[in-house]
């Protein structure tokens, strides 16, 4: 028997209406929410208009002006150049279309692939579950420098086209390769976890097939804890991005990317230049906390017994 | 034999105990171990027994959660086995399950008109004048008020949600409801609530039940029959009353003695505090994997024992009569009623009534 | 007016002379036993995103030496919250606004955690329901009862394994010699439960508290450790506080019964006469719903009676009488006002404002006893509000 501590948070609401509105309402009532979706949309908009925010071009480096301090704004350099005299804003500007697509395209892939793979290996266990298991180990144990280097030697020569897209190609495959094995292991996990419950049963019971009570029951329960992980991995896929790019894998020059910008400022953060570290930086971590914040806002506004 | 809406022949469920790198089947967990029931049309057929009974297993072996590894499963007549994949998903609308736990048998999710409405779906059924009505009706019919479909789970109370349980049940208008422990984890003026609904029900719909409880006074109240399991097997079987006043099982008798009554006088006319009846069985239940030989019951019997027959094997061990430990006593007629039937070799020892308090 | 003063006010002031306590039942002038544990008017409030909700609302009781107080209630009547406050150890959310338990002269409900933990275990124990959660799954059970042993008492290893297997023995567990050396998995549900029971007599407490202790056990098994309880305890001369939602289980071991709704008591009596004439609508209403295995309803299936409704949240607690909407003697006053309890009878309380009438299983006459209401209000208004709706917005 459950008491007063259990009992007291659910007091009957009267309230019934559409779980999108209600989705909104909540969204709207956490300032935090609506501050991380400005953030998002901030760099939603330099992404797609790289122009607004600056008229310096990112190739034109003057190596006489390296390394010029931050000017503030109305400066040539608001946010100073880096170690080849290259404009730091331009290059945060004009960084921010490579970065953001590889992030979800990366993310979004590897998420796909793992989420469809742990539910399969839970859901079934038996040989599924063994070969699942079994490749997510072997993956976890490649190193991924020596699977990047792999790749690399196999695209090598290949003139894969300078769109954002192409430019982002090898890097995201790399990362996809390397990427999807925590999701496989947290939807298997919770996979095994839901589907013992009494709904599931019940789903079953009545008849419904595999693959209903998957999609209907077993996910939507099981998917909570790969949310958490979303947030995180793509600042993981932003900085892995940059060691790439040491390869020559990652994203190619003359396009630029937040990885390599970080990777080339962390040389100079002791050389008396910290801001070309220290920009894109910021912009790394104000994404990742923004993602954060609306990623457990939309899960608690998803989850009926959350949403208040 | 009249009208038998389930049938349930010598079914068997065994789970296999895995060990090592091969996942080679060392042992198997007798859950089931041999049971034969009838379920007559509108009748409900009560059946109890202790953690580890296999009383759940048999439930959803019934209701198709799982397959049994032997035995038959009839329903009106019809062997569920032998039926193709299409005809058992047929044949699975006739026989619908209400679980325990209302608190996790409902999708948190999903929207009570989602969740009363997804027999249909599945099914691919559209009933006359849509789902949402046909949803509205079904919440009318367990006493909830149709207009709630939109809320969720969560905005319900235990009762409720319950009562959702049972109308999700009813969608597919099945002829038998197994409910296991239906009420068991509902407080206890809300108890009375759930058997009264599903009476009214049976008499409305013509529904009939297997009724899984572990509470006797629950069972006694809502059965017409009653099964009595220990270890994958049954032990006592026959109409409610005989089997209640006049148990023929040592076992039953136990289970009986050690339900505590709500009244204080029967402890003072008893003696010994918690001890009414005097029937306090030793240890816990034996487990399924390794159960005793012959009589199942025989390493916890009180009666063996008190039996002139009783010889212990070895010196300090329980004196049993070699029969119980050696052979497996089978379900024979006891009492007045052809259908009361008890498996116990000493049966006749107990034809005085000596649990009626 | 707080519960224990409305108490005192009601027995002293019905004009009965005497004060009676529940559980007075023994001989006259015989000297008044001293109470292990006194709590009194306690009041916990839990902090929630709904507000403040009072789980606890002004509960008084006493535990004497040797006798079983049994709490009853159902599922948010604040029976478990009331002891955890009692042990210190309510979660964080919740505080004791108001109240005190005297425990041989001191307030435990005064102490500072860090004094509170001395008192826990030493003087007073606690059983939960759920033995598997509240073991240490990677720890021997012979380690785990004797861990505070050793710490508080700097027991020796040897000593403390002495120990152990004395308790395992106290609490009947075959084999104890052996058992100690295993972990809480390879035990049963009772036998579990038998080590949860040692491990609370441990540090010989002289108040045990066993929440719902037999509720996950088989009845075969619940019979086993009742017996077990009923046993130590008479033994030792042990206060028991049995928390459930049973009355099976009230029936046969306790002595005196309260039963709670909403966080208050509703009733307050020695087992037997609660049993033989309830004196609160609640209390009767809760032992008529039971299904009985005598078979009294033998032959035609008489329709189970029922309470309408269900127990109120605590955050939404119903004006007045707190059980009015389920009541099937309500009238319009218990509504409006809280009832307090009051004394039908020697060595019986009932928060009802017609015990009286009640306990004599009549129906109640209203206002006369509460002088200052008009005469009109006599007629029984009909019918109580809640009709038989299976469900509904009532449930």
């Amino acid at each position: 028997m459950s008491d007063a501590v259990n009992a007291a948070p659910t007091a009957p609401r009267v309230s019934a209406s559409n779980p999108l509105a209600e989705a909104w309402r909540t969204l709207r009532r956490r300032p935090d929410t609506v501050i991380a979706a400005a953030v998002l949309l901030f760099f939603a908009v330099m992404a797609a208009f790289p122009g607004l925010f600056t008229s310096t071009s990112p190739r034109t480096c003057p190596i006489r002006e390296a390394r010029t301090t931050p000017q503030g704004w109305g400066g040539d350099h608001p946010l100073g150049t880096d170690a080849l005299g290259c404009d730091v804003l331009a290059t945060l500007v004009h960084g921010v279309r490579p970065s953001l697509l590889l992030a979800v395209v990366v993310v979004g892939v590897s998420l796909l692939i793992g989420v469809t793979l742990g539910l399969l290996a839970g859901f079934y266990l038996g040989w599924v579950d063994y070969l699942v298991s079994r490749t997510v180990e072997v993956f976890l144990v490649i190193p991924l420098l020596l699977a990047a280097l792999l790749v690399l030697s196999l695209f090598k020569g290949v003139d894969l086209g300078a769109g954002t897209f192409n430019v982002i190609l090898l890097p995201a495959v790399v990362l996809i390769l390397f990427g999807w094995m925590p999701y496989a292991r947290y939807v298997r996990a919770s996979t095994l976890e839901a589907k013992n419950l009494d709904y599931v049963t019940a789903a079953r019971s009545l008849g419904a097939s595999d693959l209903r009570v998957m999609v209907r029951h077993v996910l939507p329960n099981a998917i909570g804890t790969v949310t958490a992980l979303l947030p995180t991995s793509v600042a993981g896929v932003i900085s892995a991005e940059a060691v790439l790019s040491f390869l020559g894998i990652g994203v190619r020059p003359p396009a630029t990317s937040w990885g390599i910008q970080i990777e080339q400022g962390s040389q100079w953060v002791l050389g008396g230049a910290p801001h070309i570290l220290l920009a894109p930086l910021a912009c790394l971590v104000a994404t990742v906390l923004a993602l954060v914040v609306l990623g457990d806002a939309l899960r608690d506004a998803l989850d009926p017994r959350l949403a208040a | 034999m009249s009208d038998a809406v389930l049938q349930v022949r010598e079914l068997v469920k065994h789970y296999p105990v895995r060990r090592g790198l091969l996942r080679r089947s060392v042992a198997a967990v007798k859950a089931v171990d041999g049971v034969s029931l009838t379920l007559e049309r509108g009748r409900t057929l009560g059946l109890v027994g202790e953690s580890g009974s296999g009383k759940s297993t048999l439930a959803r072996v019934l209701v198709g959660i799982e397959t049994p590894t032997s035995g038959q499963v009839l329903v009106d007549g019809e062997d569920v086995s032998t039926l193709s994949r299409a005809g058992r998903k047929q044949l699975r609308r006739d026989v619908q399950m209400v679980f325990q736990d209302p608190y996790t048998s409902l999708n948190p999710r999903m929207s009570v008109g989602e969740i009363v409405g997804e027999p249909f779906a599945i099914h691919g059924i559209d009933p006359a004048g849509g789902r949402r009505a046909a949803v509205g009706e079904l919440l009318e019919l367990v006493g909830l008020d149709p207009d709630h479909t939109s809320r969720y789970p969560h905005q319900f109370s235990g009762g409720q949600r319950q009562r959702i349980g049972i109308a999700r049940a009813l969608a597919l208008r099945p002829k038998v409801l197994v409910c296991d422990e239906p009420v068991s984890a509902l407080d206890v003026s809300v108890q009375g609530q759930v058997i009264n609904l599903l009476e009214d029900l049976q008499e409305e719909l013509g529904l009939s039940y297997l009724f899984v409880a572990h509470d006797l006074g629950v069972v006694r109240h809502i059965a017409h029959d009653v099964a009595v399991m220990y270890l994958g097997r049954i032990v006592e079987q026959g109409p409610e009353q005989p089997v209640y006043d006049t148990a023929r099982h040592p076992y039953t008798q136990a289970l009986l003695s050690a339900v505590p009554v709500p009244d204080p006088a029967v402890r003072a006319t008893a003696g010994a505090a918690a001890q009414p009846g005097g029937l306090v069985l030793e240890g816990d239940p034996p487990s399924p994997v390794d159960p005793p030989s012959g009589c199942p019951f025989h390493t916890r019997c009180w009666l063996a024992p008190t039996l002139p027959e009783a010889r212990s094997d070895a010196p300090g061990s329980r004196p049993v009569p070699t029969v119980c430990a050696t052979e497996t006593p089978a379900l024979v007629p006891h009492g007045d009623a052809a259908t009361h039937v008890a498996a116990c070799h000493f049966a006749r020892e107990l034809a005085a009534p000596g649990v009626e308090s | 007016m707080s519960a224990a003063s409305r108490m005192r006010s009601a027995a002293e002031g019905e004009g009965r002379g005497t004060r009676h306590s529940p559980g007075a039942e023994r001989s006259e002038g015989e000297p008044k036993a001293q109470p292990l544990l006194e709590v009194t008017d306690l009041v916990v409030e839990f902090r929630t995103s709904d507000g403040v909700v009072r789980a606890v609302d002004g509960l008084s009781y006493r535990v004497e030496a040797g006798r079983t107080l049994a709490i009853v209630g159902e599922s948010g009547s604040g029976k478990s919250v009331s002891s955890l406050a009692v042990m210190g150890l309510l979660p964080p959310t919740a505080r004791v606004t108001r109240g005190s338990a005297q425990l041989a002269g001191t307030d435990l409900l005064a102490l500072r955690p860090r004094q509170h933990r001395a008192y826990r275990g030493e003087r007073v124990a606690m059983v939960f329901q759920d033995a598997l959660a509240a073991l240490n799954p990677v720890h021997t059970v012979g380690y785990q009862l004797t861990e505070a042993l050793r710490a508080r008492r700097g027991l020796s290893r040897a000593d403390a394994r002495t120990r152990a297997i004395e308790l395992l023995d106290l609490v009947k567990v075959p084999n104890a010699k052996a058992r100690v050396k295993e972990y809480p998995h390879q035990f049963s549900g009772g036998m579990r439960q038998r080590v949860m029971i040692a491990s609370a007599l441990a540090m010989d407490p002289e108040v045990l508290i066993a929440d719902e202790p037999t509720t996950a056990l088989d009845v075969t098994v619940q019979a086993q450790v009742l017996h077990l309880l009923a046993e130590i305890q008479a033994e030792r001369r042990m206060g028991l506080v049995l928390i459930t939602h049973d009355l099976g289980v009230v029936a046969g071991v306790a002595d005196d019964v309260t039963v709670m709704y909403a966080g208050s008591a509703v009733e307050q009596a020695p087992v037997g006469p609660i049993y033989a004439a309830p004196a609160h609508p609640y209390t009767r209403a809760l032992l008529r719903s039971i299904p009985s295995t005598a078979g009294a309803d033998r032959g035609t299936r008489r329709r189970l009676p029922v309470i309408p409704g269900r127990p109120p949240s605590p955050a939404a607690r119903p004006s007045g009488c707190p059980f009015h909407p389920r009541c099937d003697v309500a009238q319009d006053l218990c509504r409006t006002a809280v009832p307090p309890l009051t004394s039908p009878a020697p060595a019986r309380l009932s928060a009802c404002h017609f015990a009286a009438d009640v306990l004599a299983n009549r129906p109640p006459r209203a206002a006369e006893r509460r002088d200052d209401r008009p005469q009109a209000a006599e007629t029984p208004t009909t019918p109580p509000f809640d009709e038989q709706v299976p469900g509904g917005d009532h449930e």
